[in-house]
């Protein structure tokens, strides 16, 4: 299975450029698409769910063009919106055994299986009979994880799903979307490099409508390898270390500030070596970005 | 504090530009109708309560008052929508969940807001009357029509109506949005709020709750309408309202409950966080939810689940759909409490008015409750459309789940009739409802005859069908207009829209979607000519809503991209396969079931609206007016042979004629007319004569004979002629030659000799817009040429009639005259009438399916003909018919007829008259009325008042001048009133009284030209039958019993069967002064000459018991005595006249009614009487004009 976009294009009616020529090829397993909000990553997740079209370019699945053939992609599609609701007044059984049969599900024992089966999966099994109304933020993810899986869907698109959720909430659904991946397509979009780190053999870095980074998170660090350097400031340097080195990440820790730069050789002045991870390879292309917007240069 | 939220409020509605919209609307509703009523459109038909086409000015205080509060009570959608937006704002935009942390006190925060909304709803509901005084103030306006009133009559109907309205229903609806946090509870209300204003009104229609309706109806308008229902024309234009305790306890009432309710909101309005939906902390619930989560899984497997596209699997989604959305309307809180509401009120109406006729009901026949069940329905039903349309195609959108849905596997054709048919179905369940209700209805009644197929026919096809047309388009709005209340604001306004199509021209239903002709079931003739063009007519929209459908699944909003434009883009991508073939099929199908109803109806039938059979008469007026002052030969004897066919609809008629020259000029050429919808075949005459002219389009043919005919000299015409129905009508159909129940009248079959004023356009307003010269109703009560002819038939006097009918073999064919013979040949019925003495020339040809009831009263066969399933009053028509021929023969002469018959006709029309020996009755008028015990027998009354027309009108017939309903029509009141008293008591003949005196007032009150005394009276019934019957009783209290009837039966004597001339009111005002003593002649002329108001009140009653157990009791007796003028303009009258006094004991009991001369305005009155009385009433018998009667009695203390 393989998902070919090509040159997609999208500027909205207020200018906004959301997708600019973003070409991409996706096979089964899951795929990260990590980007800081407003990044397009919702858009390019509603453009593949068939819910938006674009000014240009394409997108096929197997040689099927999904612009032409909505319903033969919408035939394969499980979508998680990032921001989704449901219909409080019905139970969670209810809702997704309507929505089975929406999908295409008209054996009523079959739908009543997979929807068992599914919620059971989600871990929803024992509430099944409760009012959506009444679930809270977590449950509310897995449910729409669960609709997503109805139908047996070849391709799997899900929006920020882990936005919102504590820890606890987060890990049962990263295992969730582990196990479900197997042969599918599945496409992750969030701006938690963790999300990705955990789950993807594959993945994007989408700024600014464009792919800054496209292949495996393991490509991205070894990329990286030996540029990272980090030092534990004082509150009162960080404007002048701003000034002087290229700071990917600060963070507090403990009333202290932790900087990373990024520098092909040793910085000096303290800063010791650390193994680049998933973060710092995001937010050098991040920063990158928008230096490069800026007009800086960047020197990887 | 108060001021910020105050200001913040207000700034924010005025910077709305909806806010100057709707000023904008109100005004121009104002200044229109003002224009419109103002006259400054000649030619334009207007009518708003009692301005435009009379002598009600359009600037009349009254008429402001009424506009200026209709608007504002059917604004008070809009005072829902202002001050429910502005309860809901804060919560809406979740400003609540930090603007409540602020320190802002309770009740400047609300009192601010509402503050803030009244002065708005305020702006825009003064738009009314500022548009009214811009409209009446400007050059535009006919100067005779506008009474400039001043300043104060603008304002006053705010300071009264207005101002406590919108208090009112502003706080409702403001604290129904603070407390319930939601809008839609607020769209609820003001639905409740109009609702329980219809039923106000729907109890307003029985007279004993009037007092209580106008104290409950939060609007005012009721108390208000109390007050002018007897205005004159001259009080109206001038009188301010005044403010009434009624009103005043009415007003009060209201501000106090808005006060409470508004004090109640302060007090439970909390500024917390009150949160009832899903997002946010963890409730108890979610807790509970927690812990169940983590127990055991059931470990299932997983399986392979089949998806399905094909055909049979979408229908099972559409289904679904439909079942899921039912499903969650059940649970619809607000969908539950309106269906509540709606069937509460449609049991209360049609407990209370079903068949109501002057407060006595009729059975509840199927067709009589469903017309109030679901005419009462008709608003439910529209609201539960629209307002659940919007719900259902929203559904997805409001709880922001349409992402999951529109990226599902399931066409849009699927989604569309998924929530298309669970609005059918809810309408369909509706119709169940309804009918279940209306059963219910008529077993409380007692009633146990359930026609449930007639119920099916009716709910579940004819009207069933216009609800899922409506529905269609309302989908239809709802997916173009993509906003749901934009969607909501579409339909009504094509719905309004819709409603005013006939009032631009547009009365043709072809061009009004969803509409089916419309039409009048009757238990004859069932569903009769209506049904073909009905089911047509449907099949015709249900095409065009196919054609919608397709529209609709072209445009159905999926994804994220809504935009019109954007939408309209991709239609032309989806339009292809199935779906274009529907398109197209739906749209040339309907096209050519059009062309097929047009040819019906417009081709082969000429499509008539009411300006095109005006058109008609004005034609004939204008070429034909030459003629009236001619003389033209008249009408001495008829022979006519009719054969109706009711299975095919036609009749053919042939004829022979006696005509006679009766001026003393030579006839050298006349004119003949017959409706022109009838297709003459021959006209001869037997002396040599040739055609002038043959007019089709008037149905005139103009005859000149070789020889002028000499004065004195008879010769005969016959003529052959046809009615036939082609294909079918959608409006205007011909209802009087039916399968089951024809009723045909001279007028449509036989030609009509000379000239007749009576085919002349008749009302003013209209006469003027199509440039005919002003002319009275009726000639002068002294003209000579009206003194000469009778006023029912210009052409003929006093004629023999014989006739032949045939029909078919099931039915009987009936017309005057005694039945001569009756055979049958072939498939055919014959029967031969003659009548046995000379008729006027008023005949009808009946014939239907009957059963038929004989009695006898002495050598007369009395004879009722009655659909079998209406045999409920026939022992009431033969009581009242023996009961009738009794007392009219003994008083006023001998019946000439030996038999005498009543039939019953469909309800096309309501009424019952009377022919020689021959009393057609409606189905709808008396067959299936119910008196009961207490309630005025109208049947009894009714049927008594047509055989009196035996007497006045088929004996003595009035000469066609002025008055010349009197000496039919006010006798005839009098005869039956005489009758009914034999039965009846006179607390029941009281209750009589007070209709037919209720019947004046209010018609004289509505009077759009000029109230005539009695004895001018014509066209208005109010006078003849209304005011007549309370002078015909106050002469019989004044000259009692024997006397009166002595005098009618020496004016029957004096004028039977005369023509030469005709009697007047005149000659009956003074054949009855014969019979009356001189002190009550001025008394006499005042009743009949003039129009006399009474106002009569008792005071300081109080009564001594004598040594000689008797009673003496002294009253004071004041006395105002008032005449007015044909506008109604009054001025005071001297007093000297007789009054009656009735005397009460304990228990109502009467005791004595005594005559007392009164000759001042104030009188001390003292009466002697032998048992204790208790209450004292001047004219307890209603002999008198009165509006008020409130004072009229007073109860008695003992004085020692």
């Amino acid at each position: 299975m393989e998902l070919e976009i090509k040159n997609l294009s999208k500027t909205y009616n207020n200018g906004t450029k959301a997708l600019d020529a973003i070409s991409l090829n996706i096979t089964s397993g899951m795929f990260g698409l990590l980007g800081p909000n407003g990044a397009g990553k919702s858009t390019l997740m509603r453009t593949l769910a068939t819910l938006q079209k674009v000014d240009s370019g394409s997108v096929k699945v197997d040689k099927i063009d999904i612009f032409k053939n909505e319903f033969e992609i919408r035939k394969m599609l499980g979508y998680l919106p990032q921001d989704f609701g449901v219909f409080p007044e019905m139970s969670a059984e209810e809702m997704l055994d309507y929505i089975a049969s929406l999908k295409g599900i008209s054996n009523r024992r079959m739908r009543k299986e997979s929807v068992k089966y599914l919620l059971d999966r989600t871990n929803l099994f024992n509430v099944r009979k409760n009012k959506l109304g009444t679930f809270s933020g977590g449950m509310k993810q897995r449910f729409g994880i669960a609709q997503a899986l109805l139908g047996d869907p070849k391709i799997i698109i899900v929006d920020e799903p882990t936005a919102g959720l504590d820890p606890e909430e987060r890990n049962r659904f990263h295992n969730l979307l582990s196990e479900i991946s197997g042969d599918k397509i599945v496409i992750l979009s969030t701006h938690i490099v963790d999300d990705v780190r955990v789950l993807c053999s594959k993945m994007a870095i989408l700024h600014r409508g464009k792919v800054c980074f496209s292949g495996s998170p393991q490509e991205s660090i070894s990329d990286l390898q030996g540029k990272i350097w980090e030092k534990e400031i004082n509150r009162n340097e960080i404007e002048e270390y701003n000034n002087n080195y290229k700071i990917i990440i600060s963070r507090m820790l403990a009333g202290k500030i932790v900087i990373h730069v990024l520098s092909a050789k040793n910085p000096g002045n303290g800063f010791k070596s650390v193994t680049p991870d998933l973060e710092d390879v995001y937010f050098t292309i991040i920063k990158n970005g928008k230096d490069n917007t800026e007009g800086g240069s960047a020197d990887v | 504090m108060f001021r910020a939220v105050f200001t913040q409020n207000l700034k924010w509605r005025f910077r709305k530009t909806t806010t100057y919209l709707y000023f904008l609307i109100f005004t121009s509703i104002g200044f229109f109708v003002m224009l419109f009523a103002g006259g400054a459109f000649p030619g334009v038909q207007f009518h708003f309560a009692d301005a435009g086409t009379g002598k009600v000015m359009a600037d009349a205080p009254y008429v402001l008052y009424y506009l200026i509060n209709i608007v504002g009570a059917y604004g008070v959608l809009l005072t829902a929508a202002i001050f429910g937006a502005v309860g809901f704002r804060d919560f809406k935009e979740n400003y609540y969940s930090y603007g409540f942390t602020y320190p802002v006190r309770k009740i400047p925060y609300i009192l601010g807001k509402f503050s803030a909304s009244f002065i708005t709803v305020l702006f825009i509901f003064s738009g009314t009357g500022f548009g009214a005084f811009l409209g009446s103030h400007n050059h535009f306006v006919d100067p005779a029509k506008i009474g400039n009133p001043g300043l104060f009559s603008f304002i006053q109907p705010y300071l009264i109506g207005v101002v406590p309205n919108i208090l009112f229903a502003g706080v409702l609806f403001f604290s129904l949005a603070l407390l319930s946090r939601k809008i839609f509870p607020v769209y609820v209300g003001s639905t409740f709020l109009v609702m329980g204003y219809m039923l106000a009104f729907q109890l307003v229609k029985n007279l004993d709750s009037k007092t209580i309706a106008a104290v409950i109806d939060p609007f005012g308008i009721i108390a208000a309408l109390e007050h002018f229902k007897y205005w004159s024309i001259a009080e109206k234009n001038s009188n301010l309202i005044p403010f009434s305790s009624s009103l005043f306890s009415n007003r009060i009432i209201w501000i106090v409950a808005a006060i409470v309710i508004l004090s109640w909101a302060i007090y439970r309005f909390k500024f917390k966080f009150e949160h009832s939906t899903v997002s946010g902390k963890l409730n108890r619930d979610d807790h509970k939810l927690l812990q169940d989560e983590a127990s055991e899984s059931p470990g299932l497997l997983p399986i392979k689940a089949v998806p399905n596209y094909g055909i049979i699997a979408d229908i099972k989604r559409i289904i679904r759909i439909a079942l899921i959305e039912l499903k969650m309307l059940t649970r619809n809180i607000y969908f539950l409490s309106i269906l509540l509401f709606a069937f509460l009120f449609m049991m209360i109406s049609g407990l209370k008015s079903i068949g109501m006729i002057q407060g006595t009901r009729t059975y509840p026949v199927t067709y009589q409750v469903l017309d109030i069940s679901a005419g009462k329905f008709f608003l439910f039903l529209m609201i539960i459309v629209i307002f659940f349309a919007g719900e259902l195609i929203w559904r997805e959108r409001d709880k922001k789940t349409q992402q999951i849905f529109d990226a599902c596997p399931s066409k849009n054709y699927v989604l569309y009739m998924g929530k298309t048919i669970v609005l059918f179905l809810v309408q369909f369940l509706l119709m169940f409802f309804i009918m279940v209700g209306s059963i219910i209805v008529q077993i409380s009644l007692g009633y146990y005859h359930f026609e449930i197929g007639l119920y099916i026919r009716e709910l579940f096809i004819f009207r069933l069908s216009f609800f899922l047309f409506i529905s269609v388009l309302t989908i239809f709005f709802q997916v173009i207009a993509n906003k749901k209340y934009l969607g909501h604001s579409l339909i009504v306004l094509y719905l309004i829209f819709e409603d005013l199509l006939p009032m631009l021209g547009i009365r043709n239903d072809l061009f009004r979607f969803g509409h089916i002709p419309e039409y009048i079931y009757s238990d004859m003739n069932g569903y009769g000519p209506y049904l073909h063009p009905l089911l047509v007519f449907m099949v015709y929209w249900s095409f065009f809503s196919m054609f919608l459908g397709v529209l609709t699944i072209l445009f159905w909003v999926r994804g994220n991209e809504t935009g019109f434009k954007f939408r309209l883009r991709h239609t032309i991508s989806r339009f292809n396969g199935g779906i274009k073939k529907l398109g197209y099929a739906s749209l040339i199908l309907w096209f050519f079931v059009g062309v097929y109803i047009f040819y019906n109806t417009n081709i082969l039938n000429a499509f008539q609206t009411e300006d095109d059979i005006n058109y008609r008469s004005v034609l004939y007026e204008k070429r034909y007016k030459g003629f009236e002052n001619l003389p033209s030969p008249r009408i001495t004897g008829m022979k006519l042979d009719v054969s109706i066919f009711p299975e095919s609809r036609v009749v053919e008629i042939s004829g022979d004629m006696i005509l006679k020259n009766k001026s003393d000029q030579p006839i050298s050429k006349f004119l003949v007319f017959l409706n022109p919808d009838v297709y003459l075949h021959t006209l001869n005459l037997s002396v040599p004569n040739s055609i002038l002219k043959k007019d089709k389009e008037t149905g005139v043919v103009i005859l000149t004979l070789n020889e002028p005919l000499d004065d004195n000299v008879e010769i005969a015409l016959t003529f052959k002629a046809r009615m036939k129905e082609k294909g079918f009508k959608s409006a205007n159909l011909n209802t009087n030659l039916v399968h089951n129940g024809t009723f045909l009248r001279e007028t449509h079959l036989i030609p009509m000799i000379g000239y007749s004023r009576n085919l002349e356009l008749e009302k003013a307003s209209e006469r003027k817009s199509y440039g005919l010269v002003k002319r009275p109703l009726a000639l002068p009560i002294d003209d000579p040429v009206g003194l000469h002819r009778n006023y029912v038939s210009t052409d003929a006097d006093w004629i023999d009639y014989e006739a032949t009918l045939s029909t078919s073999k099931g039915q009987i064919a009936l017309t005057p005259g005694d039945l001569i013979k009756t055979w049958e040949d072939k498939d055919r019925r014959y029967f031969h009438y003659k009548s046995p003495h000379q008729v006027l020339n008023f005949i009808c040809f009946i014939s239907a399916q009957y059963e038929i009831k004989k009695d006898r009263w002495n050598d007369v066969d009395i004879e009722v003909y009655y659909h079998p399933t209406h045999s409920y009053n026939i022992g009431r028509f033969i009581e009242s018919t023996k009961l009738s021929l009794d007392y009219f023969s003994k008083n006023f002469g001998p019946y000439p007829l030996k038999h005498l018959r009543i039939v019953e006709f469909p309800r096309y029309a309501t009424f019952a008259t009377s022919f020689p020996g021959l009393i057609p009755y409606s189905e709808g008028a008396g067959f299936i009325s119910r008196p009961r015990e207490g309630d005025v027998d109208y049947v009894f009354d009714s049927t008594s008042h047509e055989i009196a027309h035996q007497w006045w009108g088929h004996q003595v017939i009035g000469a066609d001048v002025m008055g010349y309903p009197v000496t039919s029509e006010v006798l005839a009141q009098y005869s039956s009133m005489m009758v009914t008293s034999k039965k009846y008591s006179s607390d029941l003949l009281n209750e009589y009284a007070k209709y037919e005196l209720d019947r004046y007032l209010r018609g004289r009150a509505n009077e759009k030209n000029m109230e005539e005394p009695l004895y001018l009276s014509h066209e208005q019934g109010y006078i003849y039958y209304g005011k007549g019957y309370i002078v015909m009783r106050n002469l019989l209290g004044l000259m009692g019993e024997e006397n009166l009837n002595k005098a009618l039966s020496i004016f029957n004597n004096r004028f039977k069967y005369s023509s030469n001339p005709y009697p007047t009111s005149e000659d009956f005002v003074n054949i009855i002064k014969q019979f009356a003593s001189p002190e009550i002649y001025s008394a006499i002329d005042e009743m009949f000459k003039e129009i006399v108001l009474w106002d009569v009140s008792l005071k300081n009653g109080f009564y001594e018991k004598n040594k000689d157990g008797m009673y003496t009791l002294h009253v004071n007796l004041d006395v105002k005595k008032t005449i007015a003028d044909g506008s109604g303009n009054e001025k005071e009258a001297v007093v000297d006249d007789f009054l009656f006094i009735g005397v009460y004991g304990g228990d109502d009991n009467l005791i004595s009614a005594e005559k007392v001369r009164v000759k001042s305005t104030e009188n001390g009155i003292t009466l002697l009487v032998n048992e204790t009385p208790a209450k004292i009433t001047v004219d307890p018998f209603y002999y008198l004009v009165e509006r008020d009667r409130n004072n009229n009695s007073i109860k008695l203390d003992r004085k020692e």
